[in-house]
């Protein structure tokens, strides 16, 4: 049986806290790979807002992650992702993979965060400071993303 | 004077989310279709009629429609109590 955890919310998350969790879920681990992404400054951002589609932003994680039990033999899965308002610094992203070696969890963790940044539902807005004045503007898709995702397509 | 709501009619929840949902104005409202059913082209012509607010987006070649929260991509019917939502090109977590 394989456990899994997906969850969306606003607060902040405990990675420790989810990783002991994960842990104690599953039998003979052998690897946990565990990734946080963190809301970086790039060029003045100051806030970052996340919106999701309730229902839908769900099923796209849960596909995401079922691809990804089909891929390798994962034994536990963890997907945190925030939602709202987020400020820089602050995690955005928890994905902890547990396996039974370590190549199938790091391989595991990184499709679920490369599969996120071009099939889960979420759109990104950019609070910056330009010239003194706070601007928000709607992240687009970045070619790199795409690029990371496709090179998995090769090997599906 | 508001026309009342008949049995032939059908009620749609029409979603507008990230980008779009500022340039409509609001995210979610309910319409009603004179019809127990319609077809998602039809469906377009009418919304161009009704929520002239929503020109721009109609008009992108970049929108995605869900329709219950599955992107459609071919002619579909849409049906009485259906969510049919307008997606700005998804930006990922």
């Amino acid at each position: 049986m394989v456990f899994q955890h997906i969850l969306l919310q606003q607060r902040q998350f405990d990675q420790n806290e989810e990783a002991k969790t994960q842990l104690q879920a599953i039998n003979n681990c052998g690897a946990m790979v565990s990734f946080s992404g963190y809301v970086r400054a790039d060029t003045g951002v100051k806030e970052l807002f996340v919106e999701h589609y309730p229902g839908m932003t769900e099923s796209s994680l849960a596909r995401i992650v079922e691809k990804a039990k089909d891929m390798w033999p994962v034994l536990g899965v963890t997907l945190i992702h925030r939602v709202g308002a987020l400020f820089v610094g602050e995690p955005i992203v928890l994905v902890i993979t547990s396996c039974s070696h370590r190549q199938d969890a790091y391989n595991a963790n990184r499709f679920i965060m490369d599969s996120l940044k071009t099939d889960a539902v979420f759109w990104k807005k950019e609070t910056m400071l330009v010239n003194g004045c706070l601007e928000s503007c709607w992240v687009e898709s970045t070619n790199s993303d795409i690029r990371a995702r496709r090179e998995w397509e090769n090997i599906s | 004077m508001q026309k009342n709501t008949q049995e032939s009619d059908c009620q749609l929840t029409i979603r507008f989310l990230g980008s779009y949902r500022e340039i409509v104005g609001w995210g979610e409202r309910t319409i009603t279709i004179s019809k127990p059913a319609i077809r998602l082209s039809q469906l377009l012509v009418h919304l161009r009629q009704v929520l002239p607010e929503g020109a721009k987006v109609f008009a992108s070649r970049d929108k995605l429609i869900a329709v219950n929260h599955e992107v459609i991509t071919r002619e579909c019917t849409i049906e009485a109590g259906d969510e049919v939502a307008f997606l700005p090109p998804i930006t990922g977590g």
